[in-house]
């Protein structure tokens, strides 16, 4: 993937992340859900995570910020280590561990669901 | 005799009021040793004068073995770059009274390697410059090789990168460069100004080329927007403003925005008509 491709896809999750967050923090004020205590409270997380909606867009905050994370870890990393057979290493590296992280934070999501649906 | 005593005190008065004495403490690289070592050198100087002045003072009368790199004098040859009181500058257009100091520190430029005393290898800057390739790329073969008449190009389409042709190469903007100091693989300002430069010419058809080159974490991505490239150009140019246009062009090529540009032929003969009594020129030649 070319250099370029991947800076606009950091830029584009960055503005992704600026939306979604804002939205996720929306959700603890009175305009977009139901305050701050009430929105943290255990059954309303667990009525959140059965709506599909909110799911869909946790799956992308995460998404979006594992790789604009992860993409700024790399470009740090290749600050540090000048070597192209080094950095090919660390984008391997990174690769790895931005999969695992995505199905880790992924896992809570689809969990929460199927523990809802059998709570239902 | 009145007159001419008269004129003598007031030369004296005018010499003690601009002239001033100064401590230079230069950073010496010893090739030989593979070390630092630090010189002092104290000179009167007079209003005018510049770092380069004092260093061929010092050079002529105090220290013969004292080496830097200098050629026009007049700030355009880009050879005399040194870091003065911790600044790139050069030292050719560096006042020693403008620096209000009465010890001044000179030292190699950073980023560059050492040759001797003052004196910085250019030869992986110039190497950098060159991979680039600073010059007109065109499909017409022929006629770049055998020219028959100048391209043609407008005054405004001149004006697009005007600012960045005005470079003379001094390595002032890699030698501030923080990215330059940490990366040795970063193309470095000059160079990437120098793309941008041959791609905002309207003679040129190499922009697809050059942006492949470009485009890489040790190319336009590396730079980190410190604009101290701009901040240090003698010449007022600025490299930093030329990254970001480039970076722009970068991503519109990622997201298929730029095409293959085609370049301006030349100029067509003139329609004019000789008026009599005016001599035919001689035939044209490149």
């Amino acid at each position: 993937m070319k250099e370029s491709t991947i800076r606009l896809i950091q830029y584009f999750t960055a503005l992704l992340i600026f939306i979604l967050i804002g939205f996720h923090l929306g959700i603890f004020t009175q305009f977009l859900g139901p305050g701050y205590s009430a929105g943290l409270d255990y059954l309303s997380v667990l009525e959140r995570m059965k709506n599909a909606f909110y799911d869909t867009i946790y799956l992308i905050l995460l998404f979006s910020l594992l790789t604009h994370g992860f993409i700024g870890i790399r470009n740090i990393m290749f600050e540090i280590f000048l070597t192209s057979s080094i950095r090919r290493i660390i984008t391997l590296a990174l690769i790895i561990v931005y999969i695992f992280f995505l199905l880790y934070g992924a896992l809570p999501i689809f969990y929460g669901v199927e523990e809802c649906i059998t709570c239902v | 005799m009145a007159w001419r005593n008269v004129s003598h005190v007031s030369r004296v008065i005018f010499m003690k009021k601009d002239s001033k004495i100064i401590t230079f403490k230069i950073k010496r690289w010893d090739p030989g040793k593979g070390d630092w070592r630090i010189s002092t050198y104290t000179v009167t100087i007079r209003k005018g004068m510049t770092i380069l002045d004092a260093l061929v003072h010092i050079k002529e009368t105090i220290d013969h073995t004292l080496s830097y790199r200098a050629s026009c004098r007049m700030g355009i040859c880009g050879s005399c770059g040194m870091t003065i009181n911790g600044k790139p500058r050069l030292a050719c257009e560096t006042q020693i009274l403008e620096l209000k100091s009465n010890t001044i520190s000179i030292e190699p430029l950073k980023n560059f390697d050492l040759i001797k005393d003052l004196a910085t290898d250019f030869s992986l800057f110039f190497e950098k410059q060159t991979k680039i390739r600073p010059y007109l790329i065109r499909s017409d073969e022929d006629e770049y090789w055998n020219p028959s008449r100048e391209y043609k190009q407008t005054p405004t389409e001149r004006l697009l990168y005007e600012q960045f042709s005005n470079c003379i190469t001094c390595g002032l903007c890699y030698a501030a460069c923080p990215t330059n100091a940490t990366n040795i693989n970063y193309l470095g300002p000059q160079a990437l100004m120098n793309t941008y430069r041959f791609i905002a010419d309207s003679r040129d058809e190499g922009t697809l080329e050059r942006i492949e080159l470009v485009d890489a974490v040790d190319g336009i991505w590396g730079c980190h927007l410190s604009g101290a490239c701009s901040d240090v150009c003698p010449k007022g140019v600025d490299p930093a403003l030329a990254i970001q246009l480039l970076r722009g062009l970068v991503a519109a090529k990622a997201l298929r925005r730029i095409k293959h540009k085609k370049a301006t032929g030349v100029v067509p003969p003139s329609e004019a008509k000789r008026r009599k009594g005016i001599p035919e020129p001689p035939p044209f030649n490149v």
